[in-house]
Protein backbone atom coordinates (compact mmCIF):
# COMPACT_ATOMS: atom_id res chain seq x y z
CA UNK A 1 0.00 0.00 0.00
CA UNK A 2 2.45 2.55 0.87
CA UNK A 3 5.01 1.47 -2.21
CA UNK A 4 1.71 2.11 -4.43
CA UNK A 5 1.24 5.53 -2.48
CA UNK A 6 4.60 6.64 -3.22
CA UNK A 7 3.70 5.85 -7.06
CA UNK A 8 1.08 7.30 -7.00
CA UNK A 9 2.34 10.59 -5.60
CA UNK A 10 5.29 11.07 -7.90
CA UNK A 11 2.73 10.09 -11.34
CA UNK A 12 0.61 13.02 -9.56
CA UNK A 13 3.45 15.50 -9.20
CA UNK A 14 4.56 14.42 -12.95
CA UNK A 15 1.54 15.16 -14.06
CA UNK A 16 1.47 18.65 -12.60
CA UNK A 17 4.52 19.52 -13.81
CA UNK A 18 4.04 18.58 -17.38
CA UNK A 19 2.11 21.24 -18.32
CA UNK A 20 4.60 23.53 -17.48
CA UNK A 21 7.75 21.81 -18.73
CA UNK A 22 5.41 21.31 -21.61
CA UNK A 23 4.55 25.14 -22.60
CA UNK A 24 8.74 25.56 -22.00
CA UNK A 25 9.20 23.84 -24.98
CA UNK A 26 5.74 24.65 -27.38
CA UNK A 27 4.82 28.64 -26.52
CA UNK A 28 8.25 30.20 -27.42
CA UNK A 29 9.94 29.95 -24.49
CA UNK A 30 13.74 29.01 -24.56
CA UNK A 31 14.63 25.35 -23.84
CA UNK A 32 17.19 24.89 -21.10
CA UNK A 33 19.91 24.72 -23.25
CA UNK A 34 19.75 28.69 -24.47
CA UNK A 35 20.06 29.58 -20.76
CA UNK A 36 23.78 29.42 -20.68
CA UNK A 37 25.36 32.18 -18.03
CA UNK A 38 28.75 33.60 -19.20
CA UNK A 39 30.34 31.37 -16.25
CA UNK A 40 28.73 28.48 -18.23
CA UNK A 41 26.32 27.22 -16.11
CA UNK A 42 22.61 26.42 -17.57
CA UNK A 43 19.54 28.31 -16.18
CA UNK A 44 16.41 26.05 -15.98
CA UNK A 45 13.39 28.14 -16.26
CA UNK A 46 11.20 27.26 -13.65
CA UNK A 47 7.32 26.04 -13.65
CA UNK A 48 5.02 28.75 -12.91
CA UNK A 49 2.25 28.70 -10.63
CA UNK A 50 -0.97 30.27 -11.87
CA UNK A 51 -1.92 33.05 -10.07
CA UNK A 52 -4.81 35.45 -9.83
CA UNK A 53 -3.94 39.17 -9.61
CA UNK A 54 -5.50 41.66 -7.16
CA UNK A 55 -5.71 45.92 -8.27
CA UNK A 56 -3.80 48.15 -6.21
CA UNK A 57 -5.72 50.83 -4.16
CA UNK A 58 -8.19 52.80 -6.40
CA UNK A 59 -6.65 55.47 -7.94
CA UNK A 60 -8.05 59.22 -8.84
CA UNK A 61 -6.96 58.58 -12.76
CA UNK A 62 -8.96 55.35 -12.90
CA UNK A 63 -11.45 55.57 -14.95
CA UNK A 64 -14.49 52.92 -14.57
CA UNK A 65 -16.25 52.43 -18.04
CA UNK A 66 -19.80 50.82 -18.13
CA UNK A 67 -21.35 47.87 -20.03
CA UNK A 68 -22.06 48.66 -22.87
CA UNK A 69 -21.18 48.29 -27.01
CA UNK A 70 -21.93 44.37 -26.48
CA UNK A 71 -19.37 44.09 -23.92
CA UNK A 72 -20.35 43.03 -20.65
CA UNK A 73 -18.55 44.19 -17.43
CA UNK A 74 -17.23 47.44 -15.97
CA UNK A 75 -13.66 47.95 -17.48
CA UNK A 76 -11.37 49.80 -15.19
CA UNK A 77 -8.56 51.50 -16.55
CA UNK A 78 -5.59 53.92 -15.97
CA UNK A 79 -5.96 57.35 -17.25
CA UNK A 80 -1.90 57.64 -16.97
CA UNK A 81 -1.16 54.70 -19.63
CA UNK A 82 -4.35 53.83 -21.08
CA UNK A 83 -4.24 49.93 -19.66
CA UNK A 84 -6.88 48.04 -18.46
CA UNK A 85 -6.44 47.32 -14.97
CA UNK A 86 -9.42 44.69 -14.17
CA UNK A 87 -13.59 44.69 -14.39
CA UNK A 88 -16.40 44.17 -12.22
CA UNK A 89 -18.84 41.47 -13.10
CA UNK A 90 -21.83 43.47 -14.46
CA UNK A 91 -24.40 41.84 -17.54
CA UNK A 92 -27.37 43.48 -18.89
CA UNK A 93 -29.03 46.47 -17.15
CA UNK A 94 -26.98 46.10 -14.21
CA UNK A 95 -26.36 49.23 -12.45
CA UNK A 96 -23.14 50.04 -10.39
CA UNK A 97 -21.80 52.69 -7.56
CA UNK A 98 -18.80 53.45 -5.15
CA UNK A 99 -18.88 52.32 -1.79
CA UNK A 100 -18.23 55.72 0.28
CA UNK A 101 -16.06 53.71 2.98
CA UNK A 102 -13.94 52.49 -0.32
CA UNK A 103 -14.13 48.95 0.85
CA UNK A 104 -16.87 47.59 -2.23
CA UNK A 105 -17.96 48.25 -5.67
CA UNK A 106 -21.63 47.42 -5.45
CA UNK A 107 -23.70 45.92 -8.63
CA UNK A 108 -27.69 45.81 -8.59
CA UNK A 109 -28.42 43.04 -10.76
CA UNK A 110 -31.24 40.92 -12.04
CA UNK A 111 -30.96 37.34 -13.48
CA UNK A 112 -33.04 34.73 -14.03
CA UNK A 113 -32.46 31.09 -13.24
CA UNK A 114 -32.55 29.48 -16.74
CA UNK A 115 -31.52 32.99 -18.17
CA UNK A 116 -34.03 33.48 -20.30
CA UNK A 117 -37.09 32.15 -18.04
CA UNK A 118 -37.58 30.72 -15.08
CA UNK A 119 -37.52 32.37 -11.89
CA UNK A 120 -36.71 36.26 -11.58
CA UNK A 121 -33.81 37.06 -9.17
CA UNK A 122 -32.80 40.85 -8.38
CA UNK A 123 -29.76 40.85 -5.75
CA UNK A 124 -27.36 43.34 -4.48
CA UNK A 125 -23.67 42.28 -5.01
CA UNK A 126 -20.72 44.07 -2.87
CA UNK A 127 -17.05 43.30 -4.71
CA UNK A 128 -14.12 43.26 -2.61
CA UNK A 129 -12.51 46.73 -4.47
CA UNK A 130 -8.68 44.35 -4.63
CA UNK A 131 -9.83 41.04 -4.82
CA UNK A 132 -12.90 41.75 -7.09
CA UNK A 133 -14.23 38.62 -5.42
CA UNK A 134 -17.84 38.55 -4.65
CA UNK A 135 -17.96 39.01 -0.91
CA UNK A 136 -21.94 39.73 -0.62
CA UNK A 137 -25.20 38.76 -2.41
CA UNK A 138 -27.95 40.48 -0.56
CA UNK A 139 -31.69 39.96 -2.46
CA UNK A 140 -33.62 42.30 -2.52
CA UNK A 141 -37.54 42.33 -4.52
CA UNK A 142 -36.74 44.24 -7.25
CA UNK A 143 -35.20 46.96 -9.54
CA UNK A 144 -35.54 48.67 -12.35
CA UNK A 145 -34.01 47.17 -15.69
CA UNK A 146 -32.42 50.61 -18.06
CA UNK A 147 -28.78 50.88 -18.73
CA UNK A 148 -26.36 53.49 -18.35
CA UNK A 149 -28.04 55.87 -15.46
CA UNK A 150 -25.93 56.99 -12.87
CA UNK A 151 -28.10 57.32 -10.16
CA UNK A 152 -30.12 54.05 -9.86
CA UNK A 153 -28.27 52.60 -7.30
CA UNK A 154 -26.74 54.74 -4.83
CA UNK A 155 -24.88 54.57 -1.48
CA UNK A 156 -25.87 56.68 1.38
CA UNK A 157 -23.11 59.12 2.72
CA UNK A 158 -22.71 57.11 5.39
CA UNK A 159 -21.90 54.04 3.64
CA UNK A 160 -24.75 52.27 5.52
CA UNK A 161 -27.51 51.76 3.11
CA UNK A 162 -27.55 51.28 0.01
CA UNK A 163 -30.49 52.34 -2.43
CA UNK A 164 -31.87 50.89 -5.53
CA UNK A 165 -34.40 52.51 -8.07
CA UNK A 166 -37.42 50.00 -8.67
CA UNK A 167 -40.42 50.40 -11.22
CA UNK A 168 -42.64 47.10 -11.60
CA UNK A 169 -44.30 49.31 -12.60
CA UNK A 170 -45.29 51.91 -9.72
CA UNK A 171 -42.22 53.74 -8.46
CA UNK A 172 -40.33 52.93 -4.89
CA UNK A 173 -36.72 52.80 -3.56
CA UNK A 174 -35.61 49.30 -2.00
CA UNK A 175 -33.36 50.05 1.10
CA UNK A 176 -30.77 47.28 1.99
CA UNK A 177 -28.50 47.72 5.46
CA UNK A 178 -25.13 47.05 4.03
CA UNK A 179 -24.15 46.45 7.93
CA UNK A 180 -26.65 43.29 8.55
CA UNK A 181 -26.60 42.72 4.73
CA UNK A 182 -30.30 42.10 4.62
CA UNK A 183 -33.04 43.82 2.72
CA UNK A 184 -34.15 46.71 4.76
CA UNK A 185 -37.41 48.98 3.94
CA UNK A 186 -39.21 50.07 0.74
CA UNK A 187 -40.06 53.18 -0.28
CA UNK A 188 -43.14 54.24 -2.00
CA UNK A 189 -41.57 57.07 -4.11
CA UNK A 190 -44.24 58.35 -6.92
CA UNK A 191 -43.09 60.29 -9.36
CA UNK A 192 -40.02 60.52 -9.01
CA UNK A 193 -36.79 59.08 -9.69
CA UNK A 194 -32.53 59.90 -10.12
CA UNK A 195 -31.72 59.55 -6.68
CA UNK A 196 -29.01 62.09 -4.99
CA UNK A 197 -27.50 61.31 -1.57
CA UNK A 198 -27.15 63.52 0.49
CA UNK A 199 -25.01 64.95 3.32
CA UNK A 200 -27.85 63.47 6.38
CA UNK A 201 -27.31 59.68 4.80
CA UNK A 202 -30.60 60.49 3.34
CA UNK A 203 -31.36 61.31 0.07
CA UNK A 204 -33.16 63.54 -2.73
CA UNK A 205 -34.89 62.87 -6.30
CA UNK A 206 -36.28 64.38 -9.26
CA UNK A 207 -40.03 64.37 -10.06
CA UNK A 208 -42.46 64.32 -12.91
CA UNK A 209 -43.95 67.79 -11.49
CA UNK A 210 -40.64 69.68 -11.80
CA UNK A 211 -40.25 69.15 -7.86
CA UNK A 212 -36.93 67.69 -6.22
CA UNK A 213 -38.48 65.04 -3.43
CA UNK A 214 -36.23 64.56 -0.33
CA UNK A 215 -36.50 61.74 1.46
CA UNK A 216 -35.30 61.80 5.23
CA UNK A 217 -34.40 58.14 6.74
CA UNK A 218 -33.55 58.98 10.23
CA UNK A 219 -34.08 55.16 11.27
CA UNK A 220 -37.91 55.64 11.92
CA UNK A 221 -40.30 56.05 8.55
CA UNK A 222 -39.08 57.83 5.97
CA UNK A 223 -40.59 61.28 5.58
CA UNK A 224 -40.50 62.89 1.96
CA UNK A 225 -41.02 66.77 1.42
CA UNK A 226 -40.95 68.40 -1.77
CA UNK A 227 -39.86 71.39 -3.34
CA UNK A 228 -41.33 73.80 -5.31
CA UNK A 229 -41.73 73.47 -8.88
CA UNK A 230 -38.61 74.43 -10.53
CA UNK A 231 -38.20 73.20 -13.62
CA UNK A 232 -40.33 71.52 -16.65
CA UNK A 233 -39.91 67.69 -16.68
CA UNK A 234 -41.48 67.42 -20.06
CA UNK A 235 -40.75 70.49 -22.32
CA UNK A 236 -37.19 71.67 -20.81
CA UNK A 237 -35.91 67.86 -19.10
CA UNK A 238 -33.07 68.00 -16.59
CA UNK A 239 -31.03 64.71 -17.65
CA UNK A 240 -30.63 62.44 -14.80
CA UNK A 241 -27.04 61.63 -15.43
CA UNK A 242 -26.86 65.20 -13.62
CA UNK A 243 -23.86 65.62 -11.16
CA UNK A 244 -23.67 65.39 -7.47
CA UNK A 245 -20.89 65.84 -5.12
CA UNK A 246 -21.19 63.43 -2.59
CA UNK A 247 -18.82 65.50 -0.20
CA UNK A 248 -20.82 68.11 -0.20
CA UNK A 249 -24.23 67.67 -1.74
CA UNK A 250 -24.04 70.26 -3.98
CA UNK A 251 -25.80 69.53 -7.28
CA UNK A 252 -25.48 70.42 -10.35
CA UNK A 253 -28.40 70.06 -12.74
CA UNK A 254 -28.22 70.91 -17.07
CA UNK A 255 -31.34 70.68 -18.93
CA UNK A 256 -32.19 70.04 -22.30
CA UNK A 257 -32.10 73.12 -23.38
CA UNK A 258 -28.50 74.30 -21.55
CA UNK A 259 -29.92 75.54 -17.90
CA UNK A 260 -27.79 74.86 -15.46
CA UNK A 261 -29.28 74.42 -11.80
CA UNK A 262 -27.21 74.31 -8.63
CA UNK A 263 -29.00 73.18 -5.55
CA UNK A 264 -27.55 72.35 -2.22
CA UNK A 265 -28.83 68.86 -1.02
CA UNK A 266 -30.47 69.17 2.57
CA UNK A 267 -33.16 68.95 4.81
CA UNK A 268 -34.57 71.35 2.77
CA UNK A 269 -32.69 71.92 -0.62
CA UNK A 270 -31.85 75.09 -1.40
CA UNK A 271 -32.42 75.89 -5.24
CA UNK A 272 -30.15 78.26 -6.76
CA UNK A 273 -31.29 80.13 -9.57
CA UNK A 274 -30.81 78.67 -13.03
CA UNK A 275 -28.26 80.00 -15.76
CA UNK A 276 -27.64 79.37 -19.05
CA UNK A 277 -24.39 77.56 -20.85
CA UNK A 278 -25.19 79.84 -24.25
CA UNK A 279 -25.40 83.25 -22.36
CA UNK A 280 -22.39 82.25 -20.93
CA UNK A 281 -20.65 81.87 -24.12
CA UNK A 282 -22.63 85.31 -24.82
CA UNK A 283 -24.92 83.76 -27.01
CA UNK A 284 -28.45 83.59 -26.70
CA UNK A 285 -29.96 81.51 -24.58
CA UNK A 286 -31.32 78.12 -25.03
CA UNK A 287 -34.99 77.88 -25.98
CA UNK A 288 -36.68 74.54 -26.40
CA UNK A 289 -39.22 75.20 -29.54
CA UNK A 290 -39.30 74.14 -33.14
CA UNK A 291 -36.86 74.29 -35.44
CA UNK A 292 -35.06 76.81 -33.28
CA UNK A 293 -31.19 75.57 -33.29
CA UNK A 294 -28.73 76.68 -31.04
CA UNK A 295 -25.84 75.12 -28.89
CA UNK A 296 -27.33 72.40 -26.64
CA UNK A 297 -25.98 70.21 -24.04
CA UNK A 298 -25.95 66.66 -25.41
CA UNK A 299 -25.33 63.05 -24.98
CA UNK A 300 -25.76 59.77 -22.63
CA UNK A 301 -23.92 61.84 -19.83
CA UNK A 302 -23.25 65.38 -21.01
CA UNK A 303 -22.18 66.85 -18.11
CA UNK A 304 -19.26 66.09 -15.67
CA UNK A 305 -17.51 68.81 -12.68
CA UNK A 306 -14.42 69.17 -11.50
CA UNK A 307 -15.68 69.67 -7.58
CA UNK A 308 -12.79 71.28 -6.04
CA UNK A 309 -12.42 74.04 -8.57
CA UNK A 310 -16.09 74.06 -9.61
CA UNK A 311 -15.23 73.68 -13.02
CA UNK A 312 -18.42 72.55 -15.57
CA UNK A 313 -17.95 70.37 -18.65
CA UNK A 314 -19.90 70.00 -21.15
CA UNK A 315 -20.93 68.13 -24.06
CA UNK A 316 -22.31 70.41 -27.10
CA UNK A 317 -23.66 70.41 -29.91
CA UNK A 318 -25.74 72.45 -32.66
CA UNK A 319 -29.01 71.35 -32.65
CA UNK A 320 -32.71 72.31 -31.70
CA UNK A 321 -35.16 70.73 -29.32
CA UNK A 322 -35.44 66.72 -28.58
CA UNK A 323 -32.03 66.53 -29.70
CA UNK A 324 -30.62 65.72 -26.29
CA UNK A 325 -28.67 62.44 -26.82
CA UNK A 326 -26.64 63.94 -30.13
CA UNK A 327 -23.24 63.58 -29.87
CA UNK A 328 -20.29 66.33 -29.56
CA UNK A 329 -19.07 68.90 -31.22
CA UNK A 330 -17.52 70.38 -28.90
CA UNK A 331 -16.67 70.43 -25.14
CA UNK A 332 -17.36 73.94 -22.84
CA UNK A 333 -15.50 74.68 -19.59
CA UNK A 334 -17.38 76.78 -17.40
CA UNK A 335 -16.47 78.08 -13.91
CA UNK A 336 -20.10 76.78 -11.97
CA UNK A 337 -18.97 79.62 -9.16
CA UNK A 338 -18.93 82.63 -11.83
CA UNK A 339 -20.72 81.39 -14.44
CA UNK A 340 -18.45 82.52 -16.73
CA UNK A 341 -17.24 80.79 -19.93
CA UNK A 342 -13.65 79.74 -19.68
CA UNK A 343 -12.78 77.88 -23.01
CA UNK A 344 -14.72 76.07 -25.96
CA UNK A 345 -13.09 73.19 -27.12
CA UNK A 346 -13.61 72.52 -31.16
CA UNK A 347 -13.53 68.58 -31.17
CA UNK A 348 -11.35 67.53 -34.49
CA UNK A 349 -10.74 64.19 -36.19
CA UNK A 350 -12.23 61.21 -34.32
CA UNK A 351 -13.54 62.84 -31.60
CA UNK A 352 -15.50 64.99 -33.96
CA UNK A 353 -19.38 64.54 -33.58
CA UNK A 354 -18.44 61.07 -31.37
CA UNK A 355 -18.45 61.65 -27.62
CA UNK A 356 -21.37 60.56 -25.41
CA UNK A 357 -20.13 60.53 -22.13
CA UNK A 358 -18.05 62.58 -20.22
CA UNK A 359 -16.36 62.37 -16.53
CA UNK A 360 -13.38 64.17 -14.84
CA UNK A 361 -11.18 62.82 -12.00
CA UNK A 362 -11.40 64.70 -8.78
CA UNK A 363 -7.51 65.38 -8.27
CA UNK A 364 -5.70 68.09 -8.34
CA UNK A 365 -4.45 67.26 -11.68
CA UNK A 366 -7.46 66.59 -13.46
CA UNK A 367 -7.96 64.63 -16.95
CA UNK A 368 -11.00 64.85 -18.57
CA UNK A 369 -12.59 61.34 -19.64
CA UNK A 370 -15.25 61.03 -22.78
CA UNK A 371 -16.56 58.00 -24.54
CA UNK A 372 -18.45 57.40 -27.95
CA UNK A 373 -20.50 54.75 -27.04
CA UNK A 374 -19.11 52.28 -29.55
CA UNK A 375 -16.37 51.16 -27.73
CA UNK A 376 -13.89 53.87 -27.44
CA UNK A 377 -12.65 56.05 -24.68
CA UNK A 378 -10.58 58.73 -24.68
CA UNK A 379 -8.26 60.41 -22.13
CA UNK A 380 -7.90 64.40 -22.61
CA UNK A 381 -5.92 66.59 -20.92
CA UNK A 382 -8.14 68.98 -18.74
CA UNK A 383 -6.78 71.92 -19.66
CA UNK A 384 -6.36 71.86 -23.48
CA UNK A 385 -8.49 69.00 -24.40
CA UNK A 386 -5.20 67.31 -26.16
CA UNK A 387 -5.74 63.68 -26.47
CA UNK A 388 -3.95 61.74 -23.94
CA UNK A 389 -5.15 57.95 -24.38
CA UNK A 390 -7.23 56.09 -26.16
CA UNK A 391 -9.05 52.97 -25.08
CA UNK A 392 -10.44 50.89 -27.46
CA UNK A 393 -13.14 47.87 -26.60
CA UNK A 394 -13.68 49.63 -23.79
CA UNK A 395 -17.33 49.59 -23.28
CA UNK A 396 -19.53 51.54 -24.38
CA UNK A 397 -21.94 52.72 -20.97
CA UNK A 398 -21.32 55.21 -18.73
CA UNK A 399 -18.29 56.70 -17.13
CA UNK A 400 -17.39 57.14 -13.36
CA UNK A 401 -14.40 58.51 -11.39
CA UNK A 402 -14.18 58.14 -7.89
CA UNK A 403 -14.49 60.58 -5.52
CA UNK A 404 -11.73 62.14 -3.29
CA UNK B 1 -71.48 46.15 -23.76
CA UNK B 2 -69.27 46.42 -21.23
CA UNK B 3 -66.50 45.65 -23.67
CA UNK B 4 -67.18 49.01 -25.16
CA UNK B 5 -67.58 50.37 -22.07
CA UNK B 6 -64.42 49.64 -21.37
CA UNK B 7 -63.29 50.93 -24.51
CA UNK B 8 -64.53 54.36 -24.28
CA UNK B 9 -63.27 54.22 -21.04
CA UNK B 10 -59.74 53.59 -22.53
CA UNK B 11 -60.19 55.84 -25.06
CA UNK B 12 -61.16 58.68 -23.46
CA UNK B 13 -57.75 58.07 -21.30
CA UNK B 14 -55.40 58.31 -24.03
CA UNK B 15 -57.04 61.61 -25.77
CA UNK B 16 -56.27 63.00 -22.41
CA UNK B 17 -53.24 61.45 -22.14
CA UNK B 18 -52.42 62.84 -26.02
CA UNK B 19 -53.65 65.99 -25.47
CA UNK B 20 -51.37 67.18 -22.51
CA UNK B 21 -48.34 65.41 -23.60
CA UNK B 22 -46.79 68.41 -25.57
CA UNK B 23 -48.64 71.25 -24.08
CA UNK B 24 -49.05 71.70 -20.27
CA UNK B 25 -47.00 68.29 -19.38
CA UNK B 26 -49.29 67.16 -16.97
CA UNK B 27 -48.87 63.92 -18.21
CA UNK B 28 -45.77 63.59 -16.29
CA UNK B 29 -47.99 62.37 -13.17
CA UNK B 30 -47.31 58.98 -13.21
CA UNK B 31 -50.41 57.66 -11.83
CA UNK B 32 -52.68 58.63 -14.99
CA UNK B 33 -50.22 57.33 -17.59
CA UNK B 34 -49.45 53.69 -15.16
CA UNK B 35 -53.85 53.56 -15.26
CA UNK B 36 -53.65 54.15 -19.33
CA UNK B 37 -51.35 52.08 -20.17
CA UNK B 38 -52.75 48.34 -19.58
CA UNK B 39 -55.67 49.98 -21.46
CA UNK B 40 -53.44 50.23 -25.06
CA UNK B 41 -53.97 46.69 -25.56
CA UNK B 42 -57.33 46.46 -25.32
CA UNK B 43 -57.93 49.48 -28.24
CA UNK B 44 -59.58 48.02 -31.53
CA UNK B 45 -57.03 48.37 -34.81
CA UNK B 46 -59.54 49.98 -36.15
CA UNK B 47 -58.93 53.03 -34.10
CA UNK B 48 -55.96 53.72 -36.49
CA UNK B 49 -58.37 54.45 -39.29
CA UNK B 50 -59.61 57.50 -36.88
CA UNK B 51 -59.97 60.54 -38.89
CA UNK B 52 -56.90 62.62 -38.40
CA UNK B 53 -57.79 65.68 -36.33
CA UNK B 54 -56.09 69.21 -36.84
CA UNK B 55 -51.93 69.02 -35.94
CA UNK B 56 -51.12 71.26 -32.92
CA UNK B 57 -48.46 73.80 -34.66
CA UNK B 58 -44.67 73.92 -34.78
CA UNK B 59 -43.93 72.04 -31.29
CA UNK B 60 -44.47 69.42 -33.94
CA UNK B 61 -42.28 70.30 -35.67
CA UNK B 62 -39.39 68.09 -34.90
CA UNK B 63 -36.47 67.38 -36.90
CA UNK B 64 -37.47 63.93 -37.14
CA UNK B 65 -41.13 65.09 -38.61
CA UNK B 66 -39.88 66.89 -41.46
CA UNK B 67 -37.48 63.92 -42.80
CA UNK B 68 -39.99 61.19 -41.69
CA UNK B 69 -41.36 58.57 -44.69
CA UNK B 70 -44.78 56.52 -44.94
CA UNK B 71 -43.47 54.03 -47.50
CA UNK B 72 -40.99 51.38 -45.59
CA UNK B 73 -41.24 50.69 -41.89
CA UNK B 74 -38.12 48.98 -41.72
CA UNK B 75 -36.73 52.01 -41.23
CA UNK B 76 -35.91 54.67 -38.64
CA UNK B 77 -37.47 57.22 -40.57
CA UNK B 78 -40.91 55.69 -40.89
CA UNK B 79 -42.88 58.50 -38.64
CA UNK B 80 -43.99 56.03 -36.24
CA UNK B 81 -40.87 55.62 -34.69
CA UNK B 82 -40.58 59.29 -34.03
CA UNK B 83 -39.96 58.18 -30.79
CA UNK B 84 -38.69 54.53 -30.66
CA UNK B 85 -35.14 53.69 -29.24
CA UNK B 86 -33.89 49.80 -29.84
CA UNK B 87 -34.59 47.20 -32.87
CA UNK B 88 -37.53 48.12 -35.14
CA UNK B 89 -39.63 44.38 -34.61
CA UNK B 90 -40.41 45.31 -38.63
CA UNK B 91 -36.56 43.60 -38.91
CA UNK B 92 -36.91 41.13 -36.89
CA UNK B 93 -39.85 39.01 -38.44
CA UNK B 94 -42.07 40.65 -36.66
CA UNK B 95 -44.00 44.21 -37.75
CA UNK B 96 -44.95 47.54 -36.51
CA UNK B 97 -47.29 46.33 -34.40
CA UNK B 98 -46.91 42.83 -34.42
CA UNK B 99 -44.19 40.57 -32.46
CA UNK B 100 -41.65 38.01 -33.67
CA UNK B 101 -43.03 35.01 -33.64
CA UNK B 102 -42.04 33.40 -29.92
CA UNK B 103 -41.47 36.58 -28.40
CA UNK B 104 -43.91 37.98 -25.90
CA UNK B 105 -45.79 41.23 -26.24
CA UNK B 106 -45.99 43.78 -23.68
CA UNK B 107 -49.03 45.03 -21.94
CA UNK B 108 -47.11 47.96 -21.24
CA UNK B 109 -46.14 50.67 -23.33
CA UNK B 110 -44.15 54.04 -23.55
CA UNK B 111 -45.91 56.31 -25.91
CA UNK B 112 -45.12 58.99 -28.67
CA UNK B 113 -46.60 61.90 -30.29
CA UNK B 114 -45.86 61.67 -33.85
CA UNK B 115 -46.96 63.72 -37.48
CA UNK B 116 -47.72 61.34 -40.22
CA UNK B 117 -46.64 63.10 -43.63
CA UNK B 118 -48.93 61.50 -45.44
CA UNK B 119 -52.47 63.60 -43.81
CA UNK B 120 -50.05 65.70 -41.26
CA UNK B 121 -51.99 64.80 -38.55
CA UNK B 122 -50.55 63.82 -34.95
CA UNK B 123 -51.09 60.58 -33.75
CA UNK B 124 -50.83 58.76 -30.52
CA UNK B 125 -48.12 56.10 -31.00
CA UNK B 126 -47.85 52.51 -28.28
CA UNK B 127 -44.30 51.70 -28.21
CA UNK B 128 -44.88 48.50 -27.36
CA UNK B 129 -41.73 45.84 -26.75
CA UNK B 130 -41.85 42.25 -27.98
CA UNK B 131 -40.00 40.44 -24.96
CA UNK B 132 -38.14 37.00 -23.68
CA UNK B 133 -35.76 36.49 -26.53
CA UNK B 134 -32.09 37.80 -27.21
CA UNK B 135 -31.98 41.03 -28.39
CA UNK B 136 -32.91 41.06 -31.87
CA UNK B 137 -29.68 43.13 -33.37
CA UNK B 138 -31.44 44.45 -36.58
CA UNK B 139 -32.36 48.07 -37.68
CA UNK B 140 -31.18 49.34 -34.53
CA UNK B 141 -33.20 53.37 -34.21
CA UNK B 142 -32.86 55.89 -31.26
CA UNK B 143 -35.42 58.75 -31.98
CA UNK B 144 -35.67 61.00 -29.33
CA UNK B 145 -38.74 62.83 -29.67
CA UNK B 146 -40.34 63.91 -26.70
CA UNK B 147 -38.31 61.43 -24.97
CA UNK B 148 -37.93 62.30 -21.40
CA UNK B 149 -35.86 61.65 -18.42
CA UNK B 150 -36.59 58.46 -16.12
CA UNK B 151 -38.84 60.48 -13.62
CA UNK B 152 -41.33 60.73 -16.85
CA UNK B 153 -41.31 56.81 -17.14
CA UNK B 154 -44.57 56.95 -19.71
CA UNK B 155 -42.39 58.79 -22.51
CA UNK B 156 -38.84 57.55 -21.48
CA UNK B 157 -37.77 54.85 -24.59
CA UNK B 158 -34.38 53.95 -22.10
CA UNK B 159 -37.16 52.05 -19.97
CA UNK B 160 -37.13 47.84 -21.02
CA UNK B 161 -40.77 47.85 -21.21
CA UNK B 162 -41.15 44.42 -20.80
CA UNK B 163 -43.55 44.90 -17.52
CA UNK B 164 -46.53 41.94 -16.71
CA UNK B 165 -44.08 39.14 -18.52
CA UNK B 166 -42.63 36.31 -16.96
CA UNK B 167 -39.26 37.46 -18.45
CA UNK B 168 -38.13 41.10 -19.33
CA UNK B 169 -35.52 39.98 -21.67
CA UNK B 170 -35.70 42.69 -24.90
CA UNK B 171 -36.26 41.12 -27.89
CA UNK B 172 -37.14 44.50 -29.84
CA UNK B 173 -39.76 47.45 -30.16
CA UNK B 174 -43.07 47.81 -32.22
CA UNK B 175 -45.04 51.00 -33.09
CA UNK B 176 -48.88 50.76 -32.50
CA UNK B 177 -50.98 53.49 -33.87
CA UNK B 178 -53.30 54.17 -30.83
CA UNK B 179 -55.36 56.77 -32.91
CA UNK B 180 -55.32 60.74 -33.64
CA UNK B 181 -54.37 63.42 -31.05
CA UNK B 182 -57.71 65.89 -30.50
Amino acid sequence: MLKSAKIRVVAIAALVMAPGMASGQTNGIASPLQHVSPTGAVTIPQAEVPSVSTLDAVQPHWVFVNRGNGQDGTRIFDGDTGKMKGMVNMYGQDSFAFDPLGKNFYVAQTLWTKQDRGTRQDVLLAYDVTSLKLVSEIPIPGRMLIGNRTHNLVITADGKKALIYNMQPSSSVNVVDLEKRTFDSKIELPGCATMFTNRLNGFSALCSNGTLATVAMNGGKPVITRSAPFFNATEDPIFDTSVIDPKTGKLTLVSYSGLITPVELGAAPKIGASWSLQQAAFMRKGTYTAMDVNWMPGGRQPIAVHHATGRIYVLMHMGEYWSEYEPALEIWVLNGNTHKLIQRHALGGELKGKLINIAVSQDANPQVYASDGSGNTFVLDAQTMEKKQKMEDSGGGILYTVQP
Amino acid sequence: MQKISIDRIGEKLVRRLAGHTSRRGILSRLGLALAAAPVFPVLPVSRANAQGKPDRGDRARTHFTMNSQSKDDTKCDYWRYCGVDGNLCSCCGGGPHTCPAGAKASTTSWVGTCVNPDDNKTYLIAYRDCCGKPGCGQCHCDNQDRDTQLYVPQTNNDIIWCFGLDNMQYHCSTAALVGAVQ
